[in-house]
């Protein structure tokens, strides 16, 4: 019962902002105008409508959701030092942390799928229904990420403590995962000898949130068909377990920042 | 149980009283019927939904203090619970707490107002520099700093009690004095 109260809580907090709606309208429109671009290009609208259209979704996904996360993470972890009443409240302070992160990711999932829904509705009406499971899992891997976005954001707001500051950090944060790592990546390809470079970059990709997204979202779509010889040395990687220890990946990444976090603000003098 | 009402609002401002009045009450296993009757009693019924931002200073302190007391509260820790509200808003705060202590609730209070001091407490503790420059009832303070007054005729020289006490410690420095009220249960 406190549990609820206290995602209640923090839920009415998340949604009481222009920020979650806007989100929602916003990621609708993007996604809708993307799924109409993507239909009408190639005249492929019939066979492959659903993957190519997803395919440019993606990269939607991969932009907008871990900064939206990371940012208003952070902010929610700087509002954690705000709470001194209710952490007076006979509850743990890795409940209050854990409340916050879980009231946004139902609040900005909510958005997300209002978002993403809509532009499969257009794709699913206008090419029809072929790929929509494998689309419902691109929008979970989106969950997968907002969660782990969420997560880094709000350990980012309870370490740093200062609004400016942490909304900084956020933004290097996600310039790093989406842009950072794939030049760690280059350099670690022109560093290596050549052929021995599978498990490092193996594990780049499980260690950097929005790649795992990535590599998911491509693989869910027959990467190899879709992105020439890229696609199918991503598919070599994603074939046995590879898909589920990325998977894993993107949830050690929302529990660990959050026990982090937790353990952070448990030791904060308020 | 410990309610606790610190000298910040505690929340962030666009909080919805009711929203935090929902999660004192399922912290404390209070009804919500019961936790926004107390809303009511306090001449704040109507105003459940606002945030504490649209409340006046007096009116959110008085929330704020209803909230830190709600349910089996049997001590009330306060920071400063009347600073920065207008002569109404303090005399306001000043019956919540006469009400709580008359619950047999523990007070313990610290604040700068030392005629609220002079008024709510049964025992003083002057601390200096975050050290205790002398505790007591009034009248013991009073004797201690060799100031004598008639208690039928006129209100305690609270503020000269208290400035020979901090002189005599260290003087100068103006230091908060914590109050502690005892009610029955205490």
């Amino acid at each position: 019962m406190t549990a609820r109260a206290l995602l209640r809580f923090d839920f009415a907090a998340a949604r009481r902002g222009r920020l979650v709606p806007l989100f929602a309208a916003g990621f609708a429109l993007a996604s809708l105008a993307l799924a109409l671009v993507g239909l009408s290009a190639g005249g492929v609208v019939v066979v492959q409508g659903f993957a190519r259209t997803s395919v440019s979704l993606l990269q939607l996904v991969l932009w907008v959701v871990p900064l939206l996360g990371l940012v208003l993470g952070a902010v929610a972890g700087v509002e954690c030092h705000e709470l001194e009443f209710v952490a007076a409240l006979p509850l743990s302070r890795r409940a209050i942390v854990v409340g916050r992160w879980a009231a946004w990711v139902v609040a900005l999932g909510a958005a997300l799928l209002v978002g993403l829904g809509a532009a499969g509705l257009a794709i699913g009406s206008l090419a029809g229904a072929a790929d929509g499971l494998r689309y419902l899992a691109l929008i979970g891997v989106a969950l997968l990420l907002l969660s782990a976005a969420l997560a880094i954001g709000l350990w980012i707001g309870v370490a740093v403590g200062t609004r400016t500051r942490a909304v900084a950090v956020a933004i290097g944060a996600w310039a790093v995962l989406l842009v950072g790592t794939d030049l760690a990546a280059i350099a670690a390809l022109a560093i290596l000898p050549p052929g021995d470079a599978g498990w490092e970059l193996s594990l780049l990709l499980v260690a950097n949130p929005v790649d795992s997204a990535r590599a998911l979202g491509l693989g869910l779509f027959r990467a190899d068909v879709l992105a020439g010889p890229t696609g199918a040395a991503l598919r070599r990687v994603l074939g046995g377990w590879g898909a589920w220890a990325l998977v894993a990946g993107l949830a050690a990444w929302t529990v660990g920042p959050l026990v982090l976090a937790g353990r952070r603000f448990a030791r904060r003098d308020l | 149980m410990l309610g606790y009402l610190p000298q910040r609002l505690g929340v962030p401002p666009t909080t919805v009283l009711r929203d935090l009045t929902a999660l004192v009450a399922a912290v404390r296993a209070v009804p919500l019927a019961d936790a926004l009757a107390r809303l009511a009693d306090i001449g704040l019924g109507d105003r459940a939904g606002a945030t504490l931002a649209q409340l006046s200073g007096g009116q959110r302190q008085r929330a704020m203090l209803a909230l830190a007391a709600l349910g089996r509260v049997e001590a009330l820790l306060l920071d400063e619970p009347s600073i920065s509200l207008d002569t109404e808003g303090a005399e306001e705060v000043r019956a919540e707490i006469r009400q709580a202590r008359s619950r047999g609730t523990a007070v313990l209070f610290a604040s700068h107002h030392l005629h609220d001091v002079a008024r709510l407490a049964d025992r003083i503790v002057v601390m200096v520099d975050g050290r205790v420059a002398a505790q007591g009832t009034l009248p013991e303070l009073a004797a201690a700093a060799g100031v004598s007054w008639n208690e039928v005729v006129a209100e305690a020289p609270i503020e000269r009690i208290y400035r020979i006490l901090v002189a005599r410690r260290r003087g100068g420095s103006v230091a908060p004095a914590l109050v502690l009220l005892r009610g029955d249960a205490a």
